[in-house]
């Protein structure tokens, strides 16, 4: 990521630095919202406000709630194809590589560029099924009860003190409604941009699968850099009823300049199944660890993450798993890379309940540390209150070892080459799992992060 | 001390039901005037002193030592048992002791609870294994320091106490060569807290931690490799019966510079009813790259089909249960208790 990639926008509004109840209510009145959605957004500020920062995890010491723009809308109106979106933010998006590299799913993207989705249109066939896939301010205007009955049921403000920040100043983000026994084969895809410095970018996002429907998200960040510091503070809330699927893709790569404090759950009804693919690659900070609810018999539960921590970095991601009812099942799988003195930490829990029984969860957590200054860290809880459950959780850390070079490179590769064959092997499973498209692109992150480390 | 007095309920508070509570004597001045008569031994390089006497045997670098201990207060429990203790004694090692020594404290009255205070040191080269069995309710902490080439075994059960809890806080810091070996067989309300500071190369460190019957049993465990080339293993397992809850909170901490370090930590849990509780944080804070370290938890319960297989040889439910709770816990066991 350079410099080249900011490009010079002009911004249509913007609140003052800081945040107050005026800065709350302007944001709402922009939005032109109901009463019931300003009176959440000033009790969510209360509650931001009396709650202390986070006491456990990286260092949030620097970052200043005054010191930060909470809203700024960028153009006028939602545009309704691609060309009709500005140059200069499309400069952006191609500096990133964007529509070349996913032009043929541009017909489902919601590009949010700052703190307002400018682009976004729905496949014909979905909608006459009944699909919804909005920003999250249309869903308000258009859906107001099901938005309503879903939004921060999962997340309520008062969950966490960054939670409780989003609820007060939320902008933009994605509202998914896909009715019952609908399938969506190609992923729902958006592309999220910070591009004003010191911006906070609070979107919330929204799914709802109905029963037996599926769902594939696919969410992707990221940001040029900047010397002073961003916020990205986000809430993102699943909601899987009885025997749905949703699939959440994130692919983060924030600027090495932005602090990243996510809070992402999911609920998954009966037999429904959730699934959260998570890559964390940038950002100086990250505090994010997706969890889901498996509160019905039968549920599913995976967790799929990788986090590659650099210079400066601190990259704090793990999964929760709560078992709240029989024969559930979840999975976390968490790798991390941790080099040039970054440090790469898993925190997660795993927890039966007292109803849960015949559940079963498996964690499994690899490190990789690739020099003498960079840290791995893991901080798991495990708890159990059933005794026919069964949890297994299994840790480990090391380096790139003598003898598996020595194998690799008596193969015919260089020392380089067969180091980042090693770590190509390490990340394979997250790799795996994504769609080609995103596949090829962490492919290519991976070989920019390990540029210098790996030879 | 109100603090730290505090520190301690709160913390258990948040993991346990039940109100265990600190019992503190009334009157600790009286109380350290019945209980620092202590009976001085000697026999075989192994010799026990009072806080008094101990201090004039033993060297410069173990008194700063001992001075660093009483003063720490990155420690919530340290100051605690620093300030309330009802006796403090200096074991100090100089050969190689055949056999096992024990070390039995005196008896307090149920309705009050000993705090007990042991420095042991190891001198250079000496071997010992120390069995800590205190017969009544006691919070205690043991500061071991290990000269280099110094071997310490210490088997801890609390199969004479008559009293239902207690709470034991062993530290080792290790020189170079040196092995501390723990070994923790509970069957009654414990908290236990391990810790071996590992500060010189080829130093080891085994603790290994069973508990079975009891109400609660907390266990937590430090590995601190501060230094390369050190080796250490947690080994925790547990069969939990009635409604009861086993907790162990392991860290294995490798230090920037620690290369070559080989760690590992196993805690295994096993529920046997509907209302037992398992909880365990496996922590690693790993600040080297060179090492090979690695954690795993289990909880769960036995199979159904391996009890069908033992009863389908005849034996009964209860003895097949009992049978295959023993062969779970072989390995934590002491094999004479």
């Amino acid at each position: 990521m350079d410099m080249s990639m900011y490009t010079d926008n002009k911004s249509f509004y913007k609140t003052p630095f800081g945040l107050s109840e005026q800065t709350v209510i302007a944001i709402s009145e922009q939005k032109n919202e109901p009463g019931w959605m300003i009176d959440f957004r000033l009790r969510a500020l209360a509650l931001f406000q009396s709650m202390p920062m986070p006491s456990w995890g990286p260092d949030l010491s620097a970052l200043n709630a005054d010191d930060i723009c909470y809203y700024l809308k960028p153009i006028e109106d939602q545009k309704s194809s691609w060309a009709d979106v500005p140059d200069d933010i499309k400069d952006t998006f191609v500096a990133l590589g964007i529509p070349q590299a996913e032009q043929k799913y541009l017909a489902g993207v919601g590009a949010q560029y700052e703190s307002e989705v400018i682009y976004k249109s729905l496949a014909k066939k979905w909608k006459e099924q009944g699909v919804i896939f909005s920003d999250m301010s249309q869903a308000l205007r258009d859906h107001p009860g099901i938005f309503k009955r879903y939004f921060a049921s999962i997340v309520p403000a008062r969950d966490n003190k960054f939670a409780a920040l989003n609820s007060a100043v939320w902008s933009g983000g994605s509202f998914v409604y896909v009715p019952q026994g609908v399938r969506l084969e190609m992923p729902l895809q958006a592309y999220f941009r910070m591009n004003e410095k010191k911006m906070g970018q609070f979107e919330r996002t929204l799914i709802i699968a109905e029963p037996g429907s599926f769902v594939h998200y696919v969410e992707g960040c990221s940001a040029p850099v900047y010397r002073q510091y961003s916020l990205h503070s986000a809430v993102v809330e699943l909601v899987a009823l009885e025997s749905s699927r949703i699939r959440y893709t994130t692919i983060q790569n924030w600027s090495n300049n932005v602090y990243n404090l996510v809070t992402k759950r999911a609920v998954a009804k009966k037999n429904a199944c959730v699934e959260w693919v998570d890559g964390n690659f940038g950002s100086c900070v990250t505090m994010k660890y997706p969890s889901i609810i498996l509160q019905e018999p039968g549920a599913q539960g995976q967790t799929i993450s990788i986090a590659v921590a650099g210079k400066g970095q601190h990259i704090d991601a793990g999964a929760k798993m709560i078992h709240c009812a029989p024969h559930t099942r979840s999975t976390i799988v968490s790798k991390s890379i941790s080099k040039d003195g970054g440090i790469a930490s898993y925190r997660g829990i795993a927890k039966m309940t007292k109803r849960a029984d015949g559940a079963h969860a498996t964690v499994q957590c690899e490190a990789l540390i690739l020099d003498k200054n960079s840290q791995s860290d893991t901080y798991p809880i495990i708890d159990s209150h059933a005794s026919t459950a069964r949890i297994e959780h299994e840790a480990s850390v090391s380096a790139i070892h003598e003898d598996q070079l020595v194998y690799v490179q008596a193969r015919g590769l260089s020392d380089a080459q067969a180091r980042a064959l090693i770590v190509n092997g390490f990340i394979d499973l997250f790799v795996k799992e994504l769609p080609m498209e995103y596949a090829v692109e962490i492919n290519r992150l991976i070989a920019h992060e390990m540029e210098g480390s790996i030879g | 001390m109100k603090k730290y007095l505090d520190e301690i309920r709160d913390t258990r508070k948040s993991l346990f039901a039940d109100d265990w509570r600190i019992v503190q004597p009334p009157d600790i001045t009286s109380l350290k005037k019945t209980y620092q008569i202590v009976q001085t031994h000697s026999s075989n390089g192994i010799h026990i002193y009072d806080i008094k006497n101990g201090i004039q045997q033993i060297d410069k670098e173990a008194l700063q030592f001992f001075a660093q201990q009483c003063t720490s207060e990155s420690d919530m429990y340290g100051p605690l048992i620093q300030n309330c203790f009802t006796s403090s004694y200096v074991v100090s090692v100089t050969g190689q002791v055949q056999g096992e020594s024990s070390v039995l404290l005196p008896f307090v009255s149920k309705r009050w609870c000993g705090m007990y205070h042991m420095f042991i040191i190891l001198h250079p080269h000496a071997r010992v294994s120390l069995r800590w069995s205190p017969q009544s309710a006691h919070i205690s902490m043991l500061s071991c320091l290990l000269y280099p080439g110094a071997q310490l075994k210490l088997l801890h059960d609390d199969a004479r106490c008559d009293a239902s809890e207690n709470y034991t806080y062993v530290r080792a810091f290790q020189k170079k060569d040196t092995q501390f070996s723990y070994q923790g067989w509970h069957t009654k309300k414990t908290y236990t807290h391990v810790a071996a500071h590992m500060q010189g190369a080829g130093a080891q460190a085994n603790i290994t931690h069973g508990a079975t019957k009891q109400a609660v049993c907390w266990f937590k465990t430090m590995q601190d490799h501060q230094h390369a080339d050190s080796k250490s293993s947690v080994i925790a397992k547990s069969v939990v019966r009635d409604a009861a809850t086993v907790v162990h909170l392991g860290t294995i901490v490798i230090q920037k510079g620690a290369q070559k370090v080989v760690a590992s930590q196993e805690s295994k849990h096993m529920l046997v009813r509907d209302d037992a509780r398992a909880y365990a944080v496996p922590t690693l804070e790993v600040a080297a790259h060179d090492v090979q370290c690695a954690h795993g938890v289990a909880i769960g319960r036995f199979e159904k089909d391996m009890l069908l297989y033992m009863q389908s040889r005849g034996l009964s439910g209860s003895s097949a249960t009992e049978l295959l709770e023993d062969a779970f816990l072989h390995d934590v066991v002491f094999k004479d208790v």
